[in-house]
Order: C-alpha cells, then sequence, then structure tokens
C-alpha cells in the first residue's frame, strides 16, 4: 500500500536576519537561506489496513512524511509509491484515494453545517449518489453526528468539529487515511470516541490509517504498529509491546524490606532505584521468567510489601527524546 | 466542463453561507456603497472648481475611476480573500491542507474563498459608468457596449494579476504584505486621474511595466473620444483585453512554479 | 505607576510592536511617496495656465498636502473598530478587568502606531519629496505656528473620541463592520483632507460647517499656512474646546450606559 524507498528531504529557512536598516533594505531583494535536513534516508513499508502511530519529538520530521505520503511535499531525493502512484508526481490523482485532516484546521465551510460541505466533496471527489448516502450515514452513525448534523461548523464544540472534519475527508472511500495530531486538544471522551471510530472504521472498511501524535493513548488504543522518528530518522519501528520490552528495560518490581542491606545480587536483575528499605529491580522477561523472579527477592528476605509494574510508555519515550537529544549534542 | 459545474457549487455554498447573515451582508453592502459614493462624489468636487484636468472633464475623470472600480471589483470577487490570505495560509500551514485535494489549487483557492460581498462593489461601479455615460451624453451604439464589456474583462485580467503577483513570495516564505499594500492599492492611486498629469517616465512605467493605464486610461479615450496617447499609439486604446490575457498568463505561470517551488522546499 | 508614565508604556509597547517588521517599514515609506507624488502631480495639473484660484496658489497648495500627509499620520485611527471587533468578539471583558482606563489605553496604543508611521513612513516619504522634487516655501511666524501646535493637538483629541465613541456603538448594534467604512465616508468628504474646503462648492461647506471633522486637519493647516488670521484662529481653538467638551460628555453618557449594559448582561 505504501512503499517508502530511501526518501530525504530537505527545506529551506531563512537565515535570523542581521539587526540595522541598511539590513533590513537589502532583506528586501536578497535573503539568506540554510538548508536543513527534515528527514533523512527513510524506508519503510505499510500494507493495507494497517493501523501506524508516528510519535517523536516536535520537529523530528513526523509531520514533513506525512506531508511526503500525502503529495503537499516533494522528496529531495528517494521514492515514495502509495497506491502504486507517485504522490508528488500525480497529485491530484493520489488525492483521489487518500483522506487528510491536519490538526485543528477545518476544510469545512465555518457558517454552514457540515451537509453543505458534504455536498461539496461528493462533488470534487466525484462521489456515485447511492455511496455517497451509505458513507453518510454510516458516519453520522459511527461518530454520533445526528444531534448538529445541520448545526452550522461555528457553533460546534471542537471534539464535534474533529468528528465533522473526519467525517468529510472520509466520504470518498479514501483507501489511506493521513491524521496528523487527530486528538490535540479534546476531552478525554472525544478522545475516546474518535479512538474507538478509527478501530471501527479499520474493521469495517480495511482503511490504512497512518497518524502523527504525541499522546501515547492514542498509540495504545488505536495503532497495532508503532514507528518513532527522531532527527529525520526512524528509530523504531514495529508493534508495541516489542517496543516497551526494548525501550523501556523491563518489567519494574518494587519491593518494600522489612530490614537493611537485602540486595539481590543477579547479573539478569538489576537495581534502578534504592533508598532505605524501598528497592526498584528491573529485568527481562524472556532473561528471568516472573515467577523465578519474584521468588528470587523474597527468598532470604522479610518482605513488607510487594508491586510489579509495566515501564509507563509516556516515560520511556520521554526517555528516549532527552537521551537522544543528548547525544546529539555531545555530537 | 466538469470543473465548471464543480465551481459553479462552490459559488453557490458560498452565497448561501453570505446569505445566512443577512442583516450582516446588507450592511456590508451599505457601508461599501457609501465609501465608494464618497469618493466618486469627490472627485466631482475636485473638479467642481478647476473643471478640468489635462484636458478631462469631471465626469470624465469620474468615468476613469468608475471603470477602475469596476474592473477591480470583478477580480476582488475572486481574488481578494484568496490572495491577501495566502501569506497567513502558508505560514499557518493551511495552505497544505489545500494541496491534499483533487483540484488545480488556484482555482479551489479562488472558488473557495469567494466573496460574494464583492457584488455590492460590482453592482455600484456599473452604476457610476452609467452615470457617467448619462452625463457625458454619450451615444454608445450595441458594439460600443460590447467593447465596453470586454474592456471590463480585460481590466478585470489586470487587476485579478496584480492580486496573484503579491501574493506569489509568500511561496518563498516571504511575509510582506506591504508589498501588497503597495501595488494593489498605493501604485494604483495614479490611474484615479488621466495618467498624462504626470512625467514621461511614471507614463512609461505605467503603461509597459506596471500596465494600470490600460485599465481605464487607454480604453476611456475610445468612449471619449479623446487623442491623449501621451507616447504611444492610438492602437493601445483597444489592446486591455490583450494586455490583460499576457498579464494573467504569466501570473498562472509562475504561480505554478511558486507551487513547484513550494513543494520542494517547505516542511 | 503614575498614569502619564503608563500611557507612554503602552504607546511605547505599540511603536515597538510595529516597528518588528522593517522591510515592510521600507516599502511602507515609498507607498507614502507615491501618494504625496500622485497628489502633487494632481495639483500641478489642475492649476496649469491658473496662478491662484479662489485666494489659493499653488504653493499654498504643496504646503497643504505636505503638511496634511505629516498630519493625516498622526489623526489616524482604528480605535472604533479595535472597539467594535473587541465588543462582538466578547474579548472586551479581558480589557475590562484590567486596572487601567480602557480609553486611555485605546488612545495610547493608537498614538504607538501613530507615531511609528509618523516618524517612519511620513517623514521619511516628505524628506524624499525634498530631495528630489522642491521645499515649498513656509513663512515661520511663530505665533501662527503655536496656534497650530494646539489647534492639531485639539484635532487629534477629536478624532480619537469621535472613533472612540463611534467603537462604543457596537456594544447596541452588536456589530463593528460599519464602523471604519462610515468614518471613511464622512471624514474623507467633510474634513477637507483630499480637497481642501476652500474649493468646496457653497451648500457642501455649509453642512461641513456644522461637523466636527473640519476641525480636525483641515483648520489647523489653514492657520499655519496663514490663511485664517489670529483671531479667527484663536476662534477655531475655542470652537475645538466646544466639541471636545461635548465629546466627552457624550463619551462618559454612553460609557456609563454600556457598562451598564455589560453588568446586565454579562458582556
Amino acid at each position: 500500500m505504501i512503499e517508502v524507498h530511501n526518501v530525504s528531504k530537505a527545506y529551506r529557512v531563512n537565515r535570523p536576519r542581521e539587526s540595522g536598516w541598511l539590513a533590513s533594505v537589502q532583506s528586501l531583494f536578497s535573503r539568506a537561506y540554510e538548508w536543513k535536513t527534515a528527514v533523512s534516508d527513510l524506508s519503510f513499508h505499510i500494507k493495507e489496513g494497517e493501523l501506524v502511530g508516528f510519535i517523536g519529538p516536535n520537529g523530528a520530521g513526523k509531520s514533513t512524511t506525512v506531508k511526503m505520503l500525502s503529495g503537499v511535499l516533494t522528496p529531495t531525493s528517494g521514492h515514495i509509491l502509495t497506491n502504486g502512484i507517485e504522490p508528488s508526481r500525480d497529485r491530484k490523482r493520489n488525492a483521489m484515494h487518500i483522506g487528510v485532516v491536519f490538526g485543528q484546521r477545518s476544510q469545512l465551510y465555518w457558517d454552514l453545517p457540515m451537509e453543505d460541505t458534504f455536498k461539496l466533496f461528493q462533488r470534487m471527489y466525484r462521489i456515485e449518489p447511492s455511496i455517497f448516502k451509505r458513507n453518510v450515514e454510516f458516519m453520522v452513525e459511527l461518530l454520533e453526528m445526528k444531534g448538529f448534523y445541520r448545526t452550522p461548523i461555528r457553533q460546534l464544540s471542537l471534539g464535534q468539529k474533529m468528528r465533522a472534519n473526519l467525517a468529510a475527508s472520509l466520504l470518498h472511500d479514501p483507501k489511506i487515511l493521513y491524521l496528523d495530531e487527530p486528538t490535540i486538544g479534546l476531552d478525554v471522551i472525544a478522545k475516546t470516541n474518535i479512538r474507538r471510530f478509527l478501530k471501527e472504521l479499520n474493521a469495517e472498511k480495511k482503511t490504512t490509517v497512518i497518524l502523527t501524535t504525541h499522546d501515547m493513548d492514542d498509540i495504545e488504543e488505536v495503532c497495532d504498529r508503532l514507528m518513532m522518528i527522531d532527527a529525520g530518522q526512524i528509530i523504531y519501528d514495529g508493534g508495541l509491546q516489542a517496543f516497551s520490552r526494548q525501550f523501556g528495560g523491563g518489567t519494574l518490581l518494587e519491593v518494600e524490606y522489612r530490614g537493611d542491606d537485602a540486595i539481590l545480587e543477579d547479573a539478569r536483575i538489576q537495581v534502578v532505584a534504592h533508598s532505605g528499605h524501598n528497592v526498584t529491580y528491573q529485568f527481562d522477561r524472556s532473561d528471568v521468567s516472573l515467577g523465578e523472579a519474584v521468588s528470587l527477592v523474597t527468598k532470604q528476605h522479610n518482605l513488607r510489601d510487594l508491586r510489579l509494574r509495566e515501564p509507563e510508555l509516556e516515560k520511556t519515550i520521554g526517555m528516549i527524546y532527552t537521551k537522544n537529544k543528548g547525544l546529539r549534542e555531545q555530537a | 466542463m466538469e470543473y465548471a459545474s464543480l465551481y459553479w457549487t462552490f459559488i453557490r455554498i458560498n452565497i448561501k453561507a453570505k446569505i445566512e447573515y443577512r442583516a450582516a451582508f446588507l450592511l456590508t453592502f451599505l457601508s461599501r456603497g457609501i465609501v465608494w459614493s464618497t469618493e466618486f462624489a469627490l472627485i466631482w468636487v475636485l473638479l467642481y472648481r478647476f473643471e478640468s484636468i489635462a484636458g478631462w472633464g469631471q465626469y470624465e475623470i469620474m468615468f476613469l475611476y468608475a471603470l477602475n472600480l469596476t474592473s477591480y471589483s470583478m477580480a476582488a470577487f475572486f481574488c481578494f480573500h484568496p490572495f491577501t490570505k495566502l501569506p497567513a495560509k502558508v505560514q499557518s500551514g493551511e495552505f497544505d491542507e489545500l494541496l491534499t485535494k483533487p483540484m488545480n489549487p488556484l482555482l479551489y483557492l479562488m472558488s473557495r474563498e469567494f466573496t460574494a460581498s464583492y457584488f455590492s462593489n460590482v453592482a455600484f461601479g456599473l452604476l457610476f459608468i452609467g452615470i457617467c455615460i448619462y452625463h457625458l451624453d454619450l451615444s454608445l451604439g450595441l458594439w460600443d457596449y460590447a467593447f465596453l464589456l470586454v474592456t471590463l474583462i480585460g481590466g478585470m485580467l489586470i487587476q485579478a494579476s496584480a492580486f496573484i503577483y503579491t501574493a506569489i513570495p509568500s511561496f518563498w516564505m516571504v511575509r510582506n504584505t506591504s508589498l501588497a499594500q503597495l501595488f494593489l492599492f498605493d501604485f494604483k492611486d495614479f490611474i484615479r486621474y488621466p495618467v498624462s498629469i504626470y512625467p514621461a517616465s511614471i507614463q512609461v512605467v505605467l503603461t509597459l511595466i506596471v500596465p494600470y493605464a490600460f485599465i481605464n486610461f487607454y480604453p476611456a479615450q475610445y468612449f471619449l473620444n479623446k487623442q491623449d496617447f501621451l507616447l504611444f499609439h492610438p492602437v493601445f486604446q483597444y489592446l486591455t483585453l490583450a494586455v490583460g490575457a499576457v498579464l494573467i498568463t504569466g501570473a498562472i505561470l509562475l504561480w505554478r512554479w511558486g507551487i513547484k517551488h513550494y513543494h520542494s522546499t517547505g516542511s | 505607576m503614575a498614569p502619564f508614565s503608563l500611557f507612554a508604556m503602552f504607546a511605547m509597547t505599540s511603536f515597538r510592536m510595529h516597528s518588528v517588521y522593517r522591510s515592510n517599514t521600507v516599502i511602507l515609506a515609498f507607498g507614502s511617496f507615491l501618494k504625496l507624488f500622485v497628489l502633487m502631480s494632481v495639483w500641478q495639473g489642475l492649476f496649469r495656465g491658473n496662478d491662484a484660484i479662489n485666494g489659493i496658489t499653488y504653493g499654498d497648495m504643496m504646503l497643504f498636502v505636505l503638511i496634511n500627509l505629516l498630519v493625516g499620520m498622526l489623526t489616524y485611527s482604528r480605535i472604533g473598530s479595535t472597539i467594535g471587533d473587541k465588543v462582538v468578539s466578547g474579548s472586551i471583558s479581558t480589557d475590562l478587568i484590567r486596572p487601567v482606563s480602557f480609553k486611555s489605553y485605546m488612545i495610547a496604543d493608537q498614538w504607538g502606531e501613530n507615531l511609528f508611521r509618523f516618524l517612519f513612513s511620513a517623514v521619511p516619504a516628505c524628506a524624499i519629496y525634498f530631495v528630489f522634487m522642491s521645499i515649498p516655501a513656509i513663512a515661520a511666524d511663530p505665533l501662527r505656528i503655536l496656534l497650530f501646535v494646539i489647534s492639531v493637538t485639539c484635532g487629534i483629541v477629536i478624532i480619537y473620541h469621535i472613533h472612540y465613541i463611534l467603537g462604543l456603538t457596537s456594544f447596541w448594534t452588536g456589530n463593528a463592520y460599519y464602523i471604519d467604512w462610515f468614518m471613511k465616508a464622512f471624514y474623507e468628504l467633510f474634513a477637507g483632507t483630499f480637497v481642501p474646503l476652500w474649493f468646496y462648492p457653497q451648500w457642501l461647506l455649509h453642512i461641513g460647517t456644522f461637523l466636527p471633522f473640519r476641525l480636525v486637519t483641515f483648520e489647523p493647516i489653514a492657520i499655519l499656512a496663514g490663511k485664517t488670521d489670529t483671531a479667527g484662529a484663536i476662534g477655531i481653538i475655542a470652537l475645538q474646546g466646544v466639541w471636545i467638551l461635548f465629546l466627552l460628555l457624550a463619551e462618559k453618557w454612553l460609557w456609563s450606559r454600556a457598562q451598564h449594559k455589560i453588568f446586565v448582561q454579562g458582556g
């Protein structure tokens, strides 16, 4: 469905201006630019019906990648094929097969109900009347929009607007749906609604969904594949559980002993925190089974309390960002 | 043809949105009408004591104003919002969304952001043309009216090109709203009056470089039976449409180049 | 902080905000110069073959146009539409919780912008004109200059208050759109900034006499140009005083009504 081969993208930024009046007159006629790399040598494949989440810190290249996939930007080098089409070469034909929602920007007419924009999109995407009718019903039903289907957009809440935008971008049965931060700024219920909808859409229509987000719950609840981009490169591509295993450092075991100096020494089990009677161990379950770890920890000592915890995704990712940034700054 | 009907759908939906606010629409109509009428009347006041400037009388100069206003409003219908807001759109990323639609971005912008309220400007412009024709006692035949229409369309193309040219720098991430202000408004102050009052160098600029003189000064002479062609040939009075066509072609080519540039340098 | 230094702070902040885009400033100055150039050409064209009309010479008009550009920058105001927009969007409630007078804040903000445009648009434009064209003769009579400065200051106070009052009307109309357009129309027609009132037809002049607009820039300039004698000048300043008093009272009354409206309806 989506094939990306060795794609790099450089973009131009205005160099910060020098101050002074002469410089400002000069800047009218010529400007200084700098080239920056947004993404470099990106390669990946996405199959039909996959739910893929892009994560990464701000400016890592997530949005640039989505814009290249959707045909907004042309790669500086490399090839992209989506649906057998090269998006930058055949932008309009590609656009017929994709749905796009970029953040909170509305593609809907502000003063009119969504119904009117939908009809316009029907013509723009040349949607058959019967299919159009069926899809509108499907969307209104699944996104629970009956109550505000005929209300002017400007009167809708942020969550309602987002749902309307989602529906508008799906009327033509796109094979791929690109979402740039679809849940940003929404309340918990609205977020849950959107996530559930994406799952159902994917189950019902086999739509491939690619979303960028900063919200790990989006990933956990929607995506079955996670791609982490940092500094323009993919640093992880795979399933969610494998991600936790690889970066999370393993299962955490928090123990409170009755006596001091009771730290277990075992090469497979690390001590990650130690203060007074409290010790936190971490271990990889492929090295040590949970049962064995617990029995090792409890064997010789009296315990007051014991807790088992999986590493939090959010924290893990924060740690990776910080670590990579530190490495880059050193280099 | 399929495109044409799609654009018509866009225009209908825009009008529909405007009609949702009937009171505001009416207020716009009224307040703009008052401003245009004031400007129109001020020319009358200006020439009340002096009677003429460079051989052009009161209503002849008002005719220049009316031609400019009408063709400007016809262009602003499709161009004002799309192109004056483009720099902000590019900067906010809203423009990216436009590029994910299966349509030509120029036409999509022009039809989506089409501003129905400029209807009032066109109406007042035409009214002013009518007033001038009446007061000057011009006896125009059917062909003359046809030529008037051609002239207005040519003027519209020139004005539309001005909108497009001044918006294109935003593809290079240059945010300079005063450039648009300069070419769309300040520079057009020149053609409120007969171009013959300016030094020869300005006449050349207004004819060959920023050819605003074709919007009103040259074609008006056909209707007013004048021979005020400065350094140039009388054939210039017929050339408005041709000049407009050349300019708009250039504007579209430059626009395409700008978009291409944007595709490859944006982030 | 003393009220005046607070006022100055607000004005300076607004001044600095407008100086961020320097390249815009260069174009802004060029645009002002173009306007100046067009007007000078027009008056030159109108005076061609006449030494003086109604006792006014081309030299007088040059002075008028130049001073008008400078003073016009200081009397410019968006206060009305800014208040209107704040009322319509509801953001006025955040302005009202600040521990400063809303009116002073609005005026300080406008004053900062105007000072910026005066220094970086009007002054350079006049300078370019002096360098490339000519310098009009001005009889520097200290008394006249003093009277001019007093009446210009009064004029600025008058126009800011008119805008402010017009802005307050949006509490009742619930709309801001008409404010700028109505102001533009009435001001252009009756202020005598574009066509000096010397050249107005008698009947239009009569209407204008009863309105405050001519007191904003036209009458001060007439004083400076020596077209109004000392007694007449003092009469003008007295009339300005009466208008200021009237506008202040009107503004106080409207403001108390508006506040009442906010408290009753919750903004």
